[in-house]
């Protein structure tokens, strides 16, 4: 190579290299536009999609009524609602606000919303089947019930319900995936489904600042690698992200003022048993020796780092609903309680009754699979033998939807609610989808029956209150504890993050530097 | 050597007809079927279970799922056949567009990780060879080995932790120019580095010891011609060979560093789509790589014969 060549060689480096230097680019480039990573990117923006991810939460469509965190409810595109009748609400629509098209978002427009849910959402269609919507003029909006249903604004504020322009959606077909027609203060720009999406504030938007500085846009990106999410967020490459691991809050927390973490509310960690079909765990004194037997305090240190607290009951305890029953971990009374049930160890160690032995396959997945692992161990010490069989997510769903498992570390948590019907019954009512392990008695059904058309709050409670303690009695799953896992963490530049929507954005925030 | 490579393209036929019935098949056994992937986010917990059996059935028909497994294969054949790939089931966007928007994001990141990879794999292979039994030899055998033994997303983070949280040089997410691309194409390179560097090493140290590397000493030619100029173009031989295995892991290691730099490529799309059960796009991909591997294969059949005159020879007598 001549010596010319070698310098053209060099020159060519060095100008690939330049730019390679000179730090990270950013597609909008504007300044008060937050970068975030999160796993949740939506495949539509169609909000009747069944793929219509943080679609309320990255600010592109709004609720009637907005859930907070702590399941309060406070005005979206509704600013007041009231019961009329035993099976009528009604709701004051926000007058004035537009689509993004200029259509008036009015009481119609809403009802045509709920309608084209009704149709076309099978997340909410047993939810809606029992609503009728009646327009009573631009800025009011009825809705009649099948039966009385006090928990139906809360019912409304779900993520799934996005208003959005119907007659649009008509209109533009298949397009209304990518280009749809809604009401949030983020308009999108460019959208590749399940990747990117960068939207710009719509200017028109009716909860804008009066003064001061607000977002102008967002970058979201998938990041689905938990630690490279934490490091996007210590190089500055990104503002935030909203799927904080236990492992990664860690780091955040010891980064000290650098980051804020934002946990979501305390979920419950339950374990499901499969009553229905599993005879060994249909007997109470099985069950009751695996509640028994699972160290909790291991569990929320080890597995947790104590961002957790061992659950009480359903509802995770300080909710005024909650039980504080719970179970104390007793190793021996768990060992005796088998004794009595004539479950004794055999010459593996392992319980035998009558030729069976007490052996189960705990179906799992891998962010719950260390939990199981730790479980296997604890449940060996009282003579129980359990085998994993780690699936991966998609198989999980369909296993325990078809009742095919023994014992499952399935992600269904109990979490604070304003419909404690609507949840009590998806996991304890006779016959419905999300009871997985066919737990059944018919006195708490008749109790949930009852609570679904319980208007009083102190009344409400009692009863909530009352199921739970019978299913805790019943060991109908067994609560392990309540984890502030999966929340949202952002950079020090980040300011008016709402702490009781931490992972929404919304228009007060900013970016200050 | 028109009529080989119209040959070599016609026996591709029954290749890919083979991997699709194979592939077909096999993502049907997994448990979970599309339906149960989209009930993933779309159970109604109020919804009793006659309902939701109800729902799945409206939804397997919707998606063509009900139908004879025969039906569904002639069915997606006969789409291929005409060059339709099928639609998303999760997107409703045909496979095709959702192919090539993330394709030459997948292959700008392959051709930086080759690109890394033979500016690592030359220089430590012929050091290699060169310095044999030699503490270069040791460090390049060390470099090598590394490279073959450390996973990449490991890589990755450390290269992350280095240059762009440490060093602040590169940015560690995202597709948005020259700088973005550094980091995952290291990653991607330094992992295919050290297996090609140690057959490099294995070529050149055969070809060092053939006699006509004797004649080439005995004629006074430099040693560096020697090297670079005779033994180096016998010892790629079997690196050009290894050019499909090289490719495969270029598509597999692309996988993980696209996860790792949140890179918006095809493998972490294709990843995604498995655990969705998005039954038209693992089957439009599997059929795109299978092609594109033989492809490969093919050119370097070519190549081999066009480099290498004995492979000529043999194949004229053949």
């Amino acid at each position: 190579m001549t010596q010319n060549r070698r310098l053209a060689v060099l020159v060519v480096l060095l100008l690939l290299l330049s730019p390679a230097c000179s730090g990270a680019t950013t597609e909008a480039g504007a300044e008060q536009v937050l970068r975030f990573l999160t796993v949740n990117m939506p495949r539509s923006l169609d909000p009747v999609h069944v793929d219509a991810q943080r679609m309320v939460d990255n600010g592109l469509a709004e609720t009637l009524v907005v859930q907070n965190n702590d399941a309060t409810l406070r005005p979206g595109l509704a600013t007041g609602w009231k019961l009329v009748g035993p099976t009528l609400w009604e709701f004051a629509i926000r007058p004035g606000v537009e689509f993004w098209s200029g259509a008036p978002a009015d009481a119609a427009a809403v009802r045509a919303s709920f309608e084209r849910h009704q149709r076309k959402n099978p997340r909410v269609k047993s939810l809606l089947a029992q609503m009728e919507f009646v327009v009573v003029n631009s800025t009011t909006l009825r809705v009649r019930t099948k039966k009385p249903n006090p928990g139906l604004p809360f019912q409304l504020s779900t993520f799934t319900l996005g208003i959005h322009n119907a007659a649009e959606a008509e209109r533009r077909g298949e397009d209304f995936n990518r280009n749809p027609d809604l009401t949030g203060f983020m308009k999108p720009l460019r959208f590749v489904p399940g990747e990117t999406l960068i939207a710009e504030a719509n200017p028109k938007y009716w909860g804008l600042p009066p003064t001061g500085p607000y977002l102008k846009g967002i970058e979201a990106r998938l990041g689905t690698d938990a630690q490279a999410r934490v490091l996007a967020l210590r190089n500055g490459d990104a503002d935030a992200e909203f799927n904080v691991e236990t492992d990664q809050r860690i780091q955040y927390e010891k980064a000290g003022s650098a980051f804020a973490v934002h946990a979501l509310a305390p979920s419950t960690r339950n374990l499901w048993l499969n009553t229905g079909k599993v005879p060994a765990l249909r007997e109470r004194a099985v069950r009751q020796a695996l509640d028994l037997a699972a160290d909790r305090k291991a569990l929320v240190d080890g597995l947790n780092h104590g961002y957790a607290k061992a659950a009480t009951g359903h509802f995770p305890a300080g909710l005024p609903y909650a039980i504080e029953t719970g179970t104390s971990t007793d190793v021996e009374k768990a060992k005796a309680v088998l004794d009595a049930a004539g479950w004794l160890p055999g010459p593996d160690g392992v319980r035998a009754r009558g030729g069976t032995r007490l052996h189960f396959k705990i179906l799992t997945y891998a962010v719950f699979q260390p939990l199981a692992v730790a479980l296997q161990s604890q449940w060996k010490q009282i003579g129980v033998s359990t085998e994993l069989t780690p699936v991966e997510t998609t198989s999980s769903n369909q296993l325990m939807l078809d009742g095919d498992f023994e014992i499952a570390t399935y992600c269904s948590c109990g979490i604070a609610t304003g419909d404690l019907a609507g949840q009590l019954r998806a996991f304890y009512r006779t016959g419905v989808v999300t009871n997985y392990g066919g737990y059944s008695n018919p006195e708490v059904d008749r109790l949930i029956d009852r609570l679904g058309t319980e208007f009083d709050e102190a009344r409400q409670y009692e009863l909530a209150k009352e199921i739970q303690e019978i299913t805790h009695r019943d060991v109908a799953l067994i609560y392990l504890f309540a984890s502030t896992q999966w929340g949202a963490a952002y950079t020090a530049r980040v300011r008016g993050v709402d702490p009781n929507l931490p992972a929404r954005i919304v228009p007060g925030m900013s970016l200050a530097g | 050597m028109l009529r080989y490579v119209a040959l070599r393209l016609v026996s591709t036929l029954p290749v890919l007809l083979g991997v699709s019935v194979v592939m077909f098949t096999l993502i049907r056994l997994i448990p979970g079927d599309p339906s149960h992937a989209i009930l993933l986010a779309m159970v109604d917990p109020g919804a009793d279970i006659s309902r939701l059996k109800e729902d799945l059935a409206t939804l397997r028909a919707e998606l063509g799922l009900d139908r004879p497994y025969l039906t569904q294969y002639l069915s997606w054949l006969g789409g291929i056949v005409s060059g339709n790939l099928g639609t998303s089931m999760r997107s409703g966007t045909p496979v095709l567009d959702e192919i090539l928007t993330r394709f030459p994001a997948t292959l700008e990141l392959a051709g930086a990780g080759l690109l890394v990879m033979v500016l690592v794999a030359l220089p430590t292979g012929i050091v290699g060879a060169v310095r044999h039994g030699r503490a270069a030899d040791r460090v390049a055998q060390i470099v090598a080995l590394a490279g073959v033994s450390v996973p990449g997303f490991l890589v990755g983070m450390l290269l992350m932790y280095a240059f762009a949280v440490g060093l602040g040089w590169f940015p560690t997410y995202g597709r948005d120019g020259l700088a973005h691309l550094v980091l995952p194409g290291l990653t991607l390179g330094l992992g295919l580095a050290g297996s090609t560097s140690r057959l490099l090493r294995a070529g050149l140290l055969e070809a060092l010891s053939q006699p006509y590397i004797v004649t080439a000493e005995a004629k006074g030619l430099p040693w560096r011609v020697i090297v670079l100029r005779h033994a180096l173009r016998n010892a790629l031989l079997p690196v050009f060979t290894n050019a499909g295995l090289i490719v495969s892991g270029l598509l597999g290691g692309a996988v993980i560093v696209e996860t790792v730099f949140s890179w918006p490529g095809i493998g972490r799309y294709i990843v995604d789509s498995i655990a969705g059960r998005d039954y038209p796009v693992i089957q439009g991909f599997t059929l795109t790589i299978t092609l594109l591997y033989v492809v490969v294969n093919l050119l370097v059949d070519i190549g081999y014969r066009l480099l290498d005159p004995r492979v000529r020879v043999e194949g004229m007598r053949a």
